[in-house]
């Protein structure tokens, strides 16, 4: 048996307290909120001030934002850690039965990490959790139970340690006897991330002049612009530091140093790898911990920052500001109270179900007067220290402090206008901009490990991210795959579709103007022939498309749309991910957006791994037949939901089980949980009376068969007597505008939308109820397959 | 003006008057046509409704060595996709079992679909049940693409021998 590990560890009695053990750290990347346009939420324009140059001027920002502490967090969900070295913090994981799993139960078990790294780098990462674990109670992993690979003996690794010692796998050759018979049979379970928790910061930047709002736009040579911190408040992210934890194992087993990006160099810069042909793991020894390395990063305004991410911020804080005011310090008032006034592009979104992340309730001491806190969920599990300030109206009440300037010929950018009076006076004009920021750590670094780097896409400048330099995901791409996947393998992508679209406007017949006067429209022709030559069976299908104006040309897409490809960047939903516009992108059933979320990446990372590693029989056996994936092919509706606002179409074909023809993609089961027994239950529920004639004679009969012999929630037909039809009751839909389609919803005008059936399949049954109850008679005349 | 010079012209305006007459009443004639189309009745499509028939019989009314079976059936299933059950599934027809509404579902995919019919009947009747066995367990059948829906116009959701119908709308 080998040498133990060289620390000497300690091995303490579990006593979980994440929350109020949550780790510091200066590796922050500061998320602005701006506005879409980029500008500050609030703005604050400073009428002229007049003083003695050095004179110092004070505006009030008297304002309160309301934090939803449990969204907030949840923006950033474990999903990633999850994937990456499979549910090793799940009780199921930790109490399976190795030995009767199944051997797709098994190939679940671990996730890349377990399956692509080296058994020594495997066990060195294990070792070094249990010391870490045994030694910081406080960790929720302390208190974990891990049985033995036969379900049985549970313990946690305080008692693991205590009855076997610190673990010291044996290495190749050596018995294994004592080993197999202690921690050998806890060792399958055991994870090599754990889930330390880290301090966040929801903070309200102060700027004042329009030149130092270019600064940090644009960028500035230097340091940038120091902001007045008007307020602080910390929070606690509970998985992020295991998602870059497992990333970065990742990263550190498989890519070559100079392979990756930013991070685990040793040049200047951090960002190159030395002479000698070290590897990430070397580097990462010789430097210590993987969070030590500093992060270069100039805090600046991200004008570019991802829209979706500011979205989603936005849907957790709401700020309002009841006064505003510039004054002068000589003749400073007290601030005259009433009621708060909402910003209107602050304003919440619809309810929606974020917030199934585990979080911390916000800490008392972070509260001040004024702010106000509740718990409006007090049984939500995720609440892992059960307090109450979770819901919290915050104020901010602080004065931004200016100087006049001394010389009126040198650069102010604080005002943006000064002249002298000549009397030994000067008076400025400036604006104060106010930014919420959200402060993360490790967003930056999760974004490097993520599907790819490239610096021309991440929107921050001095970015870590590094094109042409993998992150873990692209580690075992070939470059084939990769092609098909993010670069339209030659087709037209959905960004430039929409550029050309935009572009390729009037003319056509309808002017006498020929569309061959306009490059977008013939660019536009030419890619609309490649998606027919390169999808054939849809050409076959809808017969050729014929066009003489611009929206009969984009009208022509229709059909393909579900097959082009739509690239996402680094911690952006692409616009085409279910629920990326409406309020469910966090929801319940969502996980694949959050995974999606943080980097992107999910869509390729099964079907990338399978793909790489899987041998092809074994990709036949379980269906892994194409090089398709999540967000190769998706699609965006354009159009509305109606009532409870189902899931809008995706491009997911639910491993192969749908073909999708229609123009939207997945309408009918994007969340890929349809199957006719459900079916039955919900027309059960809705409609017991007639529930098996909807099944057994209207469903089958109006709907086509998907791939597995159910009914086909996707069903379309184009040619249908009253336009097309959709779904399993063949009905209505809305419009789709980009796609040139108007709406087809018979009852619109009755005050409904029942007559839809390009929605989710549990809706297309009650739509399918709800106007056969209002509006047929008799009964069912709407249905052909009813007569 | 001569009335000899006079007539020709009149017989240019009448012959001119005339063909315009006749072609304002073509245009109107069209145009009628165009826009008061009489609706002709199209035939529709022979094409298998598709209709199910569904089940009659609990399982607990099944015989005691059908009941078995049955559950020896469920239980042989391969895969669950939302509590649909495959139980066999190959190019011509795939065979699940539906627990909610009790059935078993035989979707066939290829021509003839008489012949893949029996198959899938035969695919139960290895089990030991008999042909009119099938009818209760209950088995049934749907056409799995239009091509066939067209080619079978008078297919029938029932195994061999069975009798049934499908469910009628209450009025």
């Amino acid at each position: 048996m080998v040498s133990g590990p060289v620390l000497a560890a300690e091995n303490l009695p579990p006593a979980p307290a994440p929350c109020t053990n949550a780790k510091d750290t200066a590796q922050l990347t500061d998320n602005f909120v701006t506005t879409d346009e980029g500008e500050a939420p609030i703005i604050i324009p400073v009428e002229e001030q007049t003083g003695a140059p050095g004179q110092q001027v004070t505006v009030n920002v008297s304002t309160t934002f309301q934090i939803d502490f449990s969204k907030l967090q949840a923006i950033f969900g474990p999903q990633n850690s999850d994937y990456q070295e499979g549910k090793t913090q799940d009780q199921e994981r930790q109490s399976a039965n190795l030995i009767s799993l199944e051997d797709q139960d098994l190939n679940q078990f671990n996730g890349p990490i377990q399956k692509i790294s080296p058994v020594s780098l495997l066990d060195s990462q294990k070792v070094k959790f249990v010391e870490y674990v045994a030694g910081n109670p406080h960790l929720l992993e302390s208190d974990d139970k891990y049985t033995d690979i036969e379900g049985q003996n549970p313990k946690n690794i305080f008692e693991l340690v205590t009855e076997f010692g610190f673990p010291q796998p044996p290495k190749a050759g050596e018995d294994k006897t004592d080993w197999n018979e202690k921690w050998g049979k806890y060792w399958a379970k055991i994870p090599t991330a754990y889930r330390e928790f880290y301090k966040g910061y929801v903070e309200f930047w102060a700027y004042g002049g329009d030149k130092t709002f270019s600064q940090l736009k644009d960028g500035v040579v230097g340091d940038c612009p120091t902001p007045t911190v008007l307020r602080s408040v910390e929070f606690v992210m509970p998985e992020f530091a295991r998602t870059v934890g497992t990333s970065d194992q990742l990263n550190n087993v498989v890519v070559p140093c100079a392979a990756q990006s930013y991070r685990h160099g040793t040049g200047v810069n951090g960002d190159e790898c030395g002479n000698t042909p070290k590897t990430a793991q070397n580097i990462k020894d010789e430097n210590g911990n993987v969070f030590s390395k500093t992060l270069k990063f100039c805090k600046q305004l991200v004008t570019k920052f991802p829209k979706d991410v500011a979205e989603k911020f936005k849907k957790t804080i709401k700020i309002s500001f009841n006064w505003l005011s510039p004054k002068s310090a000589l003749a400073a008032e007290t601030p005259p109270t009433g009621g708060p006034t909402p910003i209107p592009c602050f304003k919440i979104m619809s309810e929606g179900k974020e917030g199934n992340a585990p979080f911390c309730a916000v800490a008392q001491n972070q509260l001040i007067p004024g702010d106000v806190c509740s718990n409006p969920n007090p049984q939500d599990p995720n609440n892992l220290n059960k307090g109450q300030n979770v819901l919290c109206t915050l104020t901010v009440n602080k004065s931004v402090t200016l100087n006049l300037p001394t010389d009126l010929t040198a650069e102010n950018p604080q005002w943006n206008a000064c002249h002298d009076n000549g009397n030994g006076t000067i008076a400025c004009t400036s604006t104060i901009r106010v930014f919420p920021v959200i402060r993360i750590p490790f967003l930056a670094e999760i974004w490097n490990s993520t599907y790819y780097s490239d610096d021309t896409e991440t929107g921050i400048e001095g970015s870590p991210q590094k094109t042409g330099r993998p992150g873990i995901y692209t580690n075992f791409m070939p470059q084939a795959v990769s092609q098909v996947l993010f670069e339209g393998d030659g087709l037209i992508t959905r960004d430039r579709y929409r550029e050309l679209s935009s572009l390729c406007q009037g003319g056509g017949a309808d002017s006498g103007d020929e569309l061959v006067d306009n490059p977008a429209c013939v660019e536009l022709a030419e890619a609309l022939e490649a998606l027919e030559a390169a999808f054939p069976e849809i050409t076959a299908q809808q017969g050729g498309c014929d066009y003489a104006t611009p929206i009969q040309l984009k009208q022509c897409f229709g059909p393909y749309w579900g097959r082009i490809t739509s690239r996402s960047l680094p911690g952006q939903v692409a616009d085409n991910v279910q629920g990326a516009k409406d309020s469910k992108v966090l929801g319940l059933n969502s996980t694949d957006e959050k995974e999606r979320f943080i980097g992107a990446t999910d869509c390729s990372k099964d079907f990338t791994k399978d793909i790489a590693l899987k041998p092809k029989a074994l990709q036949e056996h379980i269906g892994i037949t194409k090089q398709d994936c999540n967000m190769n092919a998706a699609s965006n509706s354009g159009g509305t939901q109606p009532g409870d606002g189902g899931t809008p179409p995706n491009s997911n074909d639910c491993s192969g089980l749908y073909t999708l023809t229609n123009p939207v993609g997945n309408f009918g089961d994007p969340n890929c949980n349809y199957s006719d027994n459900q079916l039955y239950i919900k027309l059960q529920n809705i409609d017991p009376s007639n529930a098996d004639f909807w099944f057994f004679t209207i469903a089958p009969c109006e709907s086509l068969s998907r791939n597995d012999g159910a009914m086909d929630p996707n069903s379309y037909n184009p040619g249908s007597t009253s336009g097309s039809a959709w779904g399993l009751f063949q009905m209505g839909h809305a419009a789709y505008p980009e796609l040139g389609i108007p709406e087809q919803i018979n009852d619109i005008s009755l005050g409904t939308q029942y007559d839809r059936g390009d929605v989710e399949w549990n809706l297309q049954a009650s739509n399918a109820v709800s106007h056969n109850n209002n509006y047929q008679s008799p009964s069912f005349e709407y249905w052909a397959c009813a007569q | 003006m001569k009335l000899s010079e006079i007539q020709p012209k009149f017989k240019f305006i009448a012959l001119f008057t005339s063909i315009g007459i006749l072609g304002l009443v073509v245009i109107l004639i069209i145009a009628f046509s165009s826009f008061k189309k009489p609706v002709q009745p199209q035939a529709k499509p022979s094409i298998a409704p598709n209709n199910i028939v569904p089940p009659t019989k609990k399982t607990e009314e099944l015989p005691k060595n059908v009941q078995t079976i049955k559950q020896q059936i469920v239980e042989s299933a391969t895969e669950n996709k939302g509590g649909d059950l495959t139980l066999q599934k190959n190019e011509a027809f795939i065979i699940r079992y539906i627990p909610a509404p009790n059935v078993f579902m035989v979707t066939l995919l290829q021509r003839p679909a008489e012949t893949y019919k029996s198959q899938a009947e035969d695919w139960f009747k290895k089990y030991g049940l008999k042909q009119e066995e099938l009818c209760n367990l209950p088995v049934r059948f749907s056409l799995g693409t239009n091509k066939l829906r067209k080619e079978n116009p008078n297919f029938s959701s029932l195994p061999k021998d069975c009798s049934g119908s499908p469910v009628l709308l209450k009025k």
